[in-house]
């Protein structure tokens, strides 16, 4: 079996906890998450009868006052940087952390989530451009939030 | 006159001033008494600073709510300047002060923003726990090390060498021997991804969820090794202990090691890990560095087998550590007990000898020293006299059963004195023995002349006693026979009745129990008659001969031979008496004719006894009338024949 270390990133309350809580297999609690800033959970997925187990490294948003470690970047084979589509500034942070991310593993595969999508009007979501790798998420009402996954995953092992 | 026009002319001047600048001249006026006023009020330094203050409150606040950076930056300065004066002159007033304005402000703040306080505050209070752990562990290992000074063990120098030749500080070496951990479970980790790359377990102690745990480890390492980094400590987190699980951590190249543990691992311990972990990167070094997270390659599984070999290996090791002994440790116990035996030993046997030489000194007044020697107490000293010597000795003997070799000395002065003592009362004893002697002597002589009389008269005496003795014989033989006689006398009915039993031990018709005839089972007469059956009177005679035959060996002591007649009840008694007795008879004259009791003189003393019914045979109540009606004979021994045998026998 083929294991790979995923980040989740993004700022805070964009929702990153409750994607992956929707998603994953088992965790750790999640009072690690406030104690040393990551929490670890795993998510067993099939692509084309191969197996993959994602360790999904649930990264706590940066704050000025408390950086992440960059140490929980390192070896990473792909990310999901994931914003709140309600809050703009957390989609226009989203490249720094793109580039903190890359210069750190440039070879790694990476998606993005525009979360809390159920709050958009059809309106609004027309307005957003979306490229392949950028979904609209809802960890709410559960949707495209395994698609979200299962396309890192098929770049990671493509 | 010139003079006077000037004169004119300028009082014109003057009323065309007035005239013209009225209100200018009432203002200037003004303004001059304006002047003077002001001129007073910068005199007085209290009215000016009245006047301006609020001016100045007026422009800092303006200040102030802009955040200007010059004015904030003076502020800042002076600030710091008058509060270090404040404290250098009057620091508890300062403090209490500040105390009153500051503490309900942090409070407030620290209510209603925890987050942001504890943000602000972290970097310093880390700092300052980092600071006071580092000075609490400090002061630990002082004091462990001044316990190690203190100690006064054998591990102290073999610690002390260990320590030398290690390196290792004897704290370090004295908190590892505290230890004894056991490695239960061992990860490599790839240290980038922070990926499981192989695993093994102790049976029964495997780990739920390995890849998560092992990436959460991973997580803690980074974030202990990210807050030392920002701490300017170069070293990595080697140990994460929780209660009683201990994470040791070692890292080299792309990958770390993490041993689970019990316990802290000692030196030794640690030093094992890592020569076996060196010997993991030095063969798996290029599989390593290619890890992509797939856990299908072959290396893999040769690793987790390498791993689970040290861990069981490790195991059984510490399993033979533990149950080795240490013999020099035992050796040591052992030599303390013997040399606190062997001290014992020493007080008791030196508390027993002074008690008796207190002992001595109080029973008789002289100072001894008393010492042992093989199985002997000693006895030392000069005492008084020898009399003293005896009784020191039965006073150690009361108290002691060992024995005694007595090295007690007394002055030659007392030696002469007791010699020249002892002489004199020799001479006396000596004039009373020659005085006993010659007593002796004459007595002797009179003892020699009455033991020859006595000797004369002994031998006379054992002729006697010879013939007596043979006279005595002689008599006690006599006596012998007459016993055997008497016993014979006496016991002649015993002798006819045992002769009597033997030969007829299997005739029906003799009755063991009285020795007689008993013919009821003969039926010897019909119902109320006395004339006899003939086959019958021939039994009877075989039988009386062979009763009389006996008898006759007795004869001089048998009175009668008597024939009982006896009836059954039928009819009147006198009928039956006078009908026994005609039985009685009948048998008599018959035997008479036919025995042989004429042939052994006997038939005087034959005679009949008639009993009638008296003695009739009941059996269960039923009178037996065949047995009723029947014959007894019987012999009666001379009582006056025997007793005048015995008296004869007595008297001769």
């Amino acid at each position: 079996m083929i294991r790979k270390k995923i980040l989740l990133l993004g700022d805070f309350s964009v929702g990153k906890t409750s994607l992956v809580r929707r998603y994953v297999d088992g965790s750790f609690d999640d009072k690690y998450l406030t104690t040393i800033g990551v929490k670890i959970s795993k998510k067993l997925c099939s692509i084309e009868n191969i197996e993959c187990e994602v360790l999904i490294w649930d990264i706590e948003g940066s704050t000025p006052s408390k950086k992440i470690s960059l140490g929980y970047y390192k070896g990473a084979s792909g990310a999901i940087f994931v914003s709140d589509v309600t809050r703009r500034e957390t989609i226009d942070s989203l490249d720094e952390h793109k580039d903190i991310f890359l210069s750190e593993n440039p070879e790694a595969s990476f998606v993005t989530a525009y979360n809390k999508a159920d709050l958009l009007t059809d309106i609004a979501r027309e307005n957003i451009e979306l490229d392949e790798d950028t979904f609209f998420t809802s960890a709410k009402e559960n949707s495209n939030v395994e698609a979200l996954f299962i396309k890192l995953v098929e770049k990671m092992l493509s | 006159m010139i003079n006077n026009d000037i004169h004119d002319n300028q009082n014109e001047l003057l009323e065309l001033k007035a005239l013209l600048f009225e209100e200018e001249i009432e203002a200037f006026n003004a303004l001059e008494k304006k002047l003077q006023t002001l001129q007073l009020e910068l005199n007085d330094s209290e009215q000016i600073i009245h006047k301006i203050t609020p001016l100045f409150d007026q422009v800092l606040l303006k200040k102030f709510e802009d955040k200007d950076e010059r004015t904030l930056e003076i502020y800042a300065k002076y600030l710091a300047q008058i509060i270090n004066k404040s404290a250098k002159n009057n620091l508890p007033e300062l403090s209490k002060s500040l105390q009153s304005v500051i503490s309900p402000a942090i409070s407030k703040e620290i209510a209603e923003n925890k987050d942001t306080m504890i943000d602000a505050l972290y970097p310093i209070m880390g700092g300052m726990i980092s600071k006071y752990v580092t000075q609490a562990i400090k002061e630990m290992m002082e004091t462990i090390n001044n316990k190690i000074e203190d100690g006064l063990s054998f591990n102290k120098y073999k610690r002390k060498m260990k320590s030398k030749v290690t390196g290792v500080s004897e704290t370090e070496l004295l908190m590892e021997e505290s230890s004894d951990a056991t490695i239960s479970s061992m990860f490599v980790i790839h240290k980038e991804s922070g990926l499981l790359i192989a695993e093994a377990h102790l049976e029964d102690k495997e780990i739920d969820d390995v890849h998560m745990v092992a990436s959460m480890a991973s997580a803690i390492k980074d974030f202990i090794n990210e807050w030392i980094k920002n701490n300017s400590t170069q070293s990595e987190v080697q140990l994460l202990s929780y209660g009683n699980a201990t994470l040791y951590i070692e890292s080299a190249g792309s990958v770390y090691i993490i041993a689970f543990l019990d316990a802290e691992p000692n030196y030794e311990q640690r030093k094992e890990i890592n020569t076996f972990f060196a010997s993991v990167i030095k063969d798996y070094a290029s599989f390593f560095q290619k890890f992509d997270g797939d856990d299908s390659a072959d290396e893999i599984v040769s690793l987790s087998k390498k791993m689970e070999e040290y861990l069981y290996t490790h195991s059984h090791t510490k399993a033979q550590q533990q149950s080795k002994i240490d013999p020099v440790k035992y050796i040591l116990y052992f030599l303390a007990f013997v040399l606190i035996g062997y001290s014992l030993y020493q007080f008791n046997d030196w508390y027993r000898k002074s008690s008796l030489e207190r002992t001595v000194y109080q029973e008789t007044g002289e100072e001894i020293s008393i010492g042992s020697e093989d199985e002997y107490l000693v006895l030392n000293g000069q005492v008084a006299s020898t009399d003293i010597i005896y009784k020191i000795e039965s006073t150690i003997k009361k108290h002691t059963k060992e024995k005694i070799k007595n090295n007690l000395l007394v002055p030659m002065t007392y030696l002469d004195k007791r010699f020249n003592n002892e002489s004199q009362t020799v001479k006396k004893s000596l004039s009373k023995v020659e005085v006993l002697e010659k007593k002796f002597t004459n007595s002797l002589d009179d003892l020699q002349t009455k033991v020859l009389t006595l000797t004369k008269a002994l031998a006379a005496s054992k002729e006697d006693l010879e013939q007596l003795r043979k006279s005595t014989t002689d008599q006690i033989q006599v006596l012998k026979e007459k016993k055997e006689q008497l016993k014979k006398v006496v016991g002649i009915k015993d002798t006819i009745s045992s002769q009597l039993d033997t030969i007829f031990s299997n005739n029906q018709f003799y009755n063991r129990e009285d020795h007689t005839l008993d013919f009821r089972k003969l039926e010897l007469f019909r119902a109320g008659n006395s004339v006899s059956e003939l086959e019958a009177m021939k039994i009877v005679t075989e039988t009386f001969n062979q009763y009389i035959k006996v008898i006759s060996k007795y004869k001089e002591y048998i009175e009668y031979i008597i024939i009982e007649g006896h009836t059954d009840s039928s009819g009147m008694e006198a009928d039956n008496i006078v009908l026994s007795k005609n039985r009685a008879l009948a048998i008599k004259e018959y035997l008479e004719r036919h025995s042989h009791i004429k042939q052994y003189n006997m038939d005087s003393i034959l005679k009949v006894e008639a009993y009638g019914s008296s003695k009739a045979i009941y059996m269960n109540d039923v009178e037996d009338k065949d047995s009723s009606r029947r014959i007894k004979i019987k012999f009666m021994l001379k009582e006056s024949q025997i007793l005048d045998n015995v008296r004869r026998v007595i008297n001769d």
